[in-house]
């Protein structure tokens, strides 16, 4: 990583004149040295290194090697490491030549210092506990605000630097602000004094928009993504977990609760929905729906997903390296690595498949949307309804089964009896009853529908109406049904009804069907899929549909059943016809597959005899049939239906839930390979041992006694981790750089003891994340000013040792929401279904499987949510966000990176979200001030949060009259310029005027200061 | 300033900003600006870390190639009906592969099921071209026509067996996403070479003969874990060429002239004030937009090509977002020096109606990939252009689904497949690698994804092994720990 050589040469160099009077620590100044040049071959990884010699730990590196030893404590001459590192024989210098890890020369004498010191070994230091530090000494004492600073202080005076003057009152408001929400504060009134900016936290604190802030930080680190991802990459609805998110933020529940929640919430005894919802975390992984992918392959890649995750996120460990080997730097065995697999694969889930139905699945409404009172009260009513419907169901269906048991001794009437129809029509030509009672279509059609109408001649049950699809030699020869091309024919939906009212048909089934048109389309409620009988090799086609339980019609009763052959081909309805029905449900049942083997042994025992799963089996299954219920269903049903359209309803939501019975076993996987299970050694659950104190009976046995383990103060690394995050997303780099790794390889904290500090003080707040912002916040170290002199650049450029404040670009969400903030445009609703903001056209058609697969922008208000609610397609992602550095959501995300490029430029120079936002900051300006000086400062503060200055005042007057010119003479370009976006404009102001306000305000939109926290 | 893009800017503005700024921002700053820039320099006196590429452009060694264009036929063409002819399969038509061979490759999940395996010998006739006598379809009339400019290497293999997966590897030598891109390492590890352009340029298309396809993905161009600046920058087939490139509706240039000479005045503003070196980025970074607003429009008109070499394009030239188009493109950016230029054909995935659909492919890519090389070898840019040309995998000699003389289809095979390269120091008209008699398995001279990674890396001077980055604490390589340069084909 280039910064991070940049960093290591400025700060290593400072550290070696600073520590020339100290000690050698093993842990800052020689573990990295020999976990960097030479673990990769004489690591952890023993199995795959040619050297029995081991530099990893104390027992290794000072073992005997047979009469020598690579290193003798204060002893250089027989110090092993010594001469190998020295000599200049090509054979026997380490590192080898060809290896590309040569040490420097002063690296090399720390390492002679360090044997000559006497070799004092230390465990690596993010593997010890926690234990607080004393708050250090310093001069400055009165510099210090609390104990933040004295860690601060304490380095800055041993590297000889001053700190910064404090920000102004604004300034520092408006960086709190930006940090805590994402936006920038409503005016440029700051809090004067620290108790009124004290007061002020604790306001953002309370805001929505600060657990929006949070929860986008915990999306990246939670791979979240709006669909599966991989090739076929559908949509998945986990979005009520990201609400889940937001909500916890916004309560400050504290972390050990909201990181046991997440990974086992499942698990907790009597858990709650919402401790359910709360494990989505390990389920925002890809989803491989690739019509070859192999199940089998996929389900490894799941589960190693979150372990990797779940080692990032909170022990800041690379684990996945020990995937296919020991790993090369960190006492993490492969062994290791699947053991903590035998944690996470018991899910009973299908590796394949789309997200949305990818078990273990549960509906979940979004915990923070609000349901509007219509809803709610459709809703009970429904309820109530269904509720009602159930009443007598018990008596129904005992009824249902008796009728059951009576035709089970009847002879199986196989012959369907032919109904006699007494009235016929078609929309489309002419529908005429032969005296045999089949029916014939004549004319030619494109799409048609035909009703035909008949009456009960007897009591006898209808359990089925069978359609007989009949040749006729003047139709197509070819397939021989219909007059059309190649006489095939597509029924596409049957509905039938018994005295005008509708009968819910719950299946079908034919005789033959075609590839991709099988029966069951022909009651599945949608009229764009049919049956189809392309290729038949019968004489007669035919097709039977089943009420849920047989209808029980008097003499005489009216039935009506109406066939439609709406699909796009013209003349695919059948010529000749005849209809018949059967009263033997059983006989129906039993083809249907829907009443199985198990069903109808459970409905023969005498209803004593029954266990509880088979009583359960046959209510389970009458619901489904019992007309009342299911009319009340559908109403229901419709009704959530409708709901979720509209985000308030449920929807699936991908959870994590603990199999019951035995448990899935593991095993290492060979090379990390799904092919090469070693079955020998079936895996036990344990965590690695180089993080457990404790006895070996006290590992965590499951899920959530893992999850128990990692949220204590007993896990050394989970506070420091997430503490360090705290601290990069303040000043934009950790204390410990390397976020995602604190592992033999991390870089080494640039303040330990305040990492150390930091971290008991989060543990003893009782995870208190707002505490920790609270007090980072309140340090005299955040609330310096950021301008840089050449003296800090120089000793100091990335502002590690914190001799001035932060100072960076804000993320591409922050941008567009602030924008759209200072214009007024910006939606609070918050939470709710993902949105799709303005995007340039083709970005989804271009790479999609088909080119029909269009971006459909929102409409109205959802143009207008925070970013973080834009729809996230893994294929091809929000552009805005990428551009300005976001990950892609594939896999989790824990840096953060600024860099800068041209098409950064691009986006805020020419996307209609930032000339429509400055459409309406110019029109704001406009409607509330007179004079032009008013409305340029008032553009300026909307953006920055700042009054105006005189030289900026003055600049941005000539650029107003500029465009004032301008637009005059153009009046056609002031029309197109305020054309942006979708919102209306104010109409009373004059055209050419408010597109010259617009250019300046889109010029302040545009300004380092405003994308800035500074 | 993090942008290679932005660097022989960055260093007249750094003078500028130095000379002005009241702080007097030292040389180390400079210095430290510089470094960001390129896996180089710093690192070596650091002895740290970060990669231990060298010395401004950073070559390893003497490279043949300036630039590649990498020319990616997505879903992955029959090698058996296009460059591998196997008669055998012909004489055993329909026979089941398991009577012949052990059948140890893996099997998707589309064919495992299958109750036959049965040979499908390709319906098309195959002839020998050029004074190579290389072997090829009669689908690939064109391609055929350069057989003695390209080398045809049919012993590819992979190791992924479905199209996400075995397409990313081919990306960014691994099978899962989160590894920067081929184009990323080189941008990452070369710079840039033009002051108004990408570095790393990606276009995609869409084929006739399977207008339904395996879709493609942001990360393919992706830059992984190293710094965005490197990713691809993708030119787009409708709306801006690049996006958000034009300035919108009222506001002429001007205009957008006057807006950034404010932007400056203030943003400069700010420096004098501050002293942040990131704001002299900024300022930067507007006019490196600014000076694409102005390269790319004259880069994609074409009303300087004449009208023969537009012919030799074929008729869909002109046409935005075809293959032909960006093949035309792929040179015009050639000539500008961007990189690497990366075109993804869409639409090779030939599971049935492999004659309907693959004469639609052919159809597409056969004359633009013939005339880019004629094109680059007329203008003396063949030599240091590397050309590579091919998918993801090969496909089975067994039918997937039913099986005709006239008409079959092929499921995904990773043992055995080919592609071609020309240009950048690769030896012409040659073939290299074999397979066995019914395309099951390579019988000589295997190559690997990233044994071609790292030949490609090698013609532009990079060696692969040092070509790294470090990202959780470790070096990352495009090859990971593999890879062989294939010296045999290099001239």
């Amino acid at each position: 990583m280039i910064r991070k050589a940049l960093f290591t040469t400025t700060v290593f160099c400072l550290a070696a004149i600073s520590h020339a009077v100290e000690p050698i620590d093993f842990n800052r100044d020689i573990r990295p040295i020999l976990s960097d040049k030479c673990f990769h071959c004489h690591g952890p990884d023993a199995k795959n290194q040619k050297s029995d010699y081991r530099l990893d730990t104390e027992e290794n590196l000072f073992a005997d090697l047979g009469g020598y030893f690579g290193v003798v404590p204060g002893n250089l001459e027989d110090s092993e490491l010594h001469y190998r590192l020295h000599t200049d024989d090509p054979v026997e210098v380490m590192p080898p030549p060809d290896a590309n890890r040569d040490l420097t020369k002063t690296q090399k004498d720390l390492l002679d210092r360090w044997i000559k010191e006497g070799a004092v070994y230390d465990k690596h230091w993010s593997f010890k506990k926690v234990e607080r530090p004393e708050v250090p000494q310093v001069q400055a004492v009165e510099w210090c605000r609390n104990p933040i600073d004295h860690f601060i202080m304490q380095r800055l005076e041993s590297e000889g630097l001053q700190p910064s003057a404090d920000a102004s009152p604004e300034t520092l408001f408006r960086r709190a602000s930006l940090l805590l929400t994402g936006l920038q504060p409503e005016s440029a009134n700051a809090p004067a004094g620290q108790e009124a900016y004290l007061a002020e936290l604790d306001r953002l604190f309370q805001t929505s928009d600060y657990a929006e802030r949070q929860t986008l930080k915990w999306l990246d680190a939670a791979r979240y993504a709006d669909t599966d991802g991989y090739q076929v990459d559908r949509e998945r609805s986990n979005w009520p977990w990201r609400d889940w998110v937001i909500r916890a933020f916004r309560e400050n529940k504290p972390f050990d609760q909201f990181t046991i929640e997440q990974i086992a919430g499942d698990m907790i005894p009597e858990a709650t929905e919402d401790q359910i919802l709360a494990t989505t975390f390990n389920r925002n992984h890809r989803q491989n729906a690739e019509g070859g992918a192999l199940a089998e392959e996929f389900f490894v890649e799941n589960v190693i997903d979150r372990v990797e995750t779940t080692f990032t996120v909170w022990q800041g460990l690379t684990m996945g390296c020990a995937r296919c080997h020991d790993h090369k730097y960190d006492p993490l065995s492969q062994k290791e690595f699947f053991q903590m697999y035998a944690y996470f694969n018991n899910i009973g889930e299908n590796g394949t498949g789309q997200g949305t139905r990818a078990n273990p699945v549960q509906d979940f409404a979004s915990p923070l949307v609000e349901v509007p009172a219509e809803y709610v009260t459709r809703r009970a009513e429904a309820a109530k309804q269904l509720a009602d419907a159930k009443k007598g169901l018990g008596k129904r269906r005992e009824d249902w089964i008796a009728s059951v048991l009576a035709d089970i001794d009847k002879p199986k009437d196989k012959a369907w009896p032919k109904l006699k129809p007494i009235s016929a029509k078609a929309t489309g030509g002419k529908l005429v009853i032969q005296p045999d009672g089949t029916l014939f279509h004549t004319g030619k059609v494109g799409s048609v529908s035909y009703t035909i109408d008949w009456q009960a001649d007897s009591e006898l049950p209808v359990a089925a109406v069978r359609i007989d699809g009949l040749k006729d030699p003047s139709f197509t020869q070819q397939v021989g049904f219909s007059k059309s091309s190649n006489g095939n024919v597509v029924m596409t939906e049957v509905t039938l009804k018994h005295n005008g009212q509708e009968v819910p048909l719950v299946r079908a089934q034919a005789t033959y069907s075609q590839k991709n048109f099988p029966a069951k389309n022909l009651v599945d409620g949608n009229r764009k899929t049919g049956w189809a009988i392309h290729a038949i090799p019968d004489e007669v086609a035919s097709a039977a549909v089943y009420p849920g339980a047989p209808i029980m019609p008097k003499q005489g009763d009216a039935f009506q059943i109406t066939l439609r052959f709406e699909s796009p081909y013209g003349n695919h309805n059948f010529g000749k016809l005849r209809l018949g029905s059967t009263d033997n449900q059983l006989a129906a049942l039993e083809k249907a597959g829907r009443l199985d083997a198990k069903l109808l042994a459970a409905i023969k025992l005498p209803k004593e005899k029954r266990n509880r799963g088979q009583s359960r089996q046959i209510s389970d299954y009458f619901n489904t049939i019992d007309q009342p219920v299911m009319q009340a269903q559908k109403k229901a049903d419709q009704i959530e239906k409708e709901m979720t359209a509209k985000g308030y309803g449920m929807v699936p939501v991908m959870v994590m839930k603990e199999r019951a019975g035995d448990r899935m076993p593991a095993y290492l996987l060979n090379r990390g390979s799904y092919l090469e299970p070693q079955k020998d050694e079936p895996m036990q659950r344990l965590v690695p041992a180089a993080l457990f104190y404790g006895n070996e009976d006290q590992q965590p046995k499951d899920r959530l006694e893992l999850a128990k383990w990692m949220a204590s103060g007993e896990n050394p690394l989970t506070a420091r981790v997430y503490v360090n995050r705290i601290w990069q997303s303040i000043f934009r780099t950790g204390i410990v750089k390397t976020v995602e790794d604190f592992g033999l390889q991390s870089e080494m904290p640039s303040h330990p003891e305040l990492l150390d500090w930091l971290a008991a003080e989060f543990v003893e707040s009782g995870w208190d994340v707002q505490h920790m912002y609270r007090l980072i916040l309140s340090s005299r170290t955040f609330q310096q000013s950021s301008e840089v002199t050449a003296d800090l650049l120089e000793q100091d450029p990335e502002n590690r040792l914190l001799a001035r404040g932060p100072r960076f670009r804000m993320d591409g969400f922050a941008i567009r929401d602030m924008a759209l903030k200072s214009s007024g445009l910006l939606d609070p609703r918050i939470g709710g279904k993902p949105v799709k903001p303005y995007q340039p056209e083709g970005l989804w058609n271009a790479v999609s499987s088909g080119a029909g697969d269009r971006y459909r922008p929102s409409q109205g208000a959802d143009l207008y949510r925070k970013s973080m609610y834009t729809y996230w397609k893994r294929a091809v992602n929000p552009p805005r966000q990428t551009i300005f550095d976001s990950g892609g959501r594939e896999a989790c995300d824990v840096n953060s990176r600024v860099t800068n490029t041209p098409l950064q430029a691009l986006v805020l120079m020419n996307d209609v979200t930032f000339l429509e936002a400055a459409r309406h900051l110019a029109q704001q300006s406009m409607q509330t001030h007179s004079q032009p000086s008013e409305r340029i400062g008032a553009i300026y503060s909307s953006a920055t949060s700042r009054q105006i200055g005189e030289k900026t005042q003055q600049i941005l007057a000539e650029n107003l009259q500029w465009f004032i010119d301008h637009y005059t003479k153009h009046p056609e370009e002031a029309a197109k310029f305020l054309a942006a976006g979708e919102s209306p404009r104010d109409d009373s102001i004059a055209a050419e005027e408010h597109a010259a306000y617009m250019a300046v305000a889109h010029l302040v939109l545009n300004l380092d200061e405003t994308i800035t926290l500074e | 300033m993090n942008n290679p893009l932005l660097d022989s800017h960055l260093v007249e503005n750094r003078r500028q900003f130095f000379g002005r700024s009241a702080h007097g921002v030292g040389i180390a700053a400079l210095s430290s600006l510089l470094g960001r820039d390129f896996a180089s320099g710093a690192d070596a006196s650091a002895g740290a870390a970060g990669s231990s590429a060298t010395g401004a452009g950073g070559f390893h060694h003497p490279a043949k190639a300036k630039r590649v264009i990498y020319m990616f036929q997505s879903g992955a063409p029959s090698q058996i009906d296009l460059f591998d002819h196997k008669p055998k399969l012909q004489e055993h038509f329909g026979e089941d592969l398991r009577d012949h061979l052990e059948m140890t490759q893996r099997i998707t999940g589309m064919t495992k099921n299958q109750a036959s395996f049965p040979f499908a010998g390709t319906r098309y006739e195959f002839s020998k071209h050029g004074q190579c006598g290389t072997e090829m379809s009669e689908l690939l009339p064109h391609i055929g026509g350069i057989a003695d400019d390209i080398c045809l290497v049919r012993s590819m293999h992979t190791e992924a067996i479905n199209h996400d997966p075995a397409i990313t590897f081919f990306q960014t030598g691994h099978q899962l996403p989160g590894r920067p891109s081929i184009g990323s390492w080189l941008s990452y590890g070369l710079g840039t070479a033009n002051d108004n352009l990408p570095t790393f340029v990606a276009m995609v298309s869409r084929g006739t003969g399977r207008p339904s396809c395996q879709p493609l993905y942001d990360r393919l161009w992706g830059s992984g874990f190293i710094p965005t600046q490197h990713a691809g920058v993708k030119f787009m087939g409708v709306g801006d060429p690049v996006l958000y490139l034009n300035d919108p509706n009222g506001l002429d240039r001007s205009a957008r002239r006057r807006m950034l000479d404010d932007l400056n005045r203030l943003n400069q503003e700010k420096l004098d004030q501050y002293g942040d070196p990131e704001i002299a980025t900024r300022i930067q970074q507007y006019e490196m937009a600014y000076r694409m607003q102005t390269s790319v429009p004259e880069l994609t008109d074409f009303s300087d090509e004449p009208q023969h070499i537009l012919d030799m394009y074929g008729p869909d030239v002109q046409k935005r977002g075809t293959y032909a188009y960006n093949c035309l493109m792929a040179r015009r950016l050639a000539e500008r020096d961007v990189r690497f230029i990366q075109l993804f054909h869409m639409g090779w995935d030939q599971h049935g109606n492999l004659h309907g659909q693959l004469s639609g492919q052919c159809r597409d890519a056969d004359q633009p990939s013939a005339a880019l090389i004629k094109d680059l070898k007329q203008r003396g840019m063949l030599d240091d252009t590397l050309v590579v040309w091919g998918g993801e995998f090969g496909r089975t000699a067994y039918c997937q689904g039913k099986l005709t003389r006239e008409n079959y289809g092929r499921d995904h095979h990773p043992r055995c497949f080919s592609i071609w390269m020309a240009g950048g120091g690769v030896k012409p008209g040659m073939t290299y690698g074999a397979t066995d008699e019914y395309c099951y398995n390579i019988t000589e001279n295997p190559v690997h994804v990233h044994d071609l990674h790292a030949t490609i890396l090698n013609q532009l001077g990079v060696d692969h092994e040092r070509l790294t980055y470090r990202f959780q604490g470790r070096y990352f390589r495009l090859t990971d720990v593999h890879g062989h340069v294939v010296k045999d084909i290099l001239t």
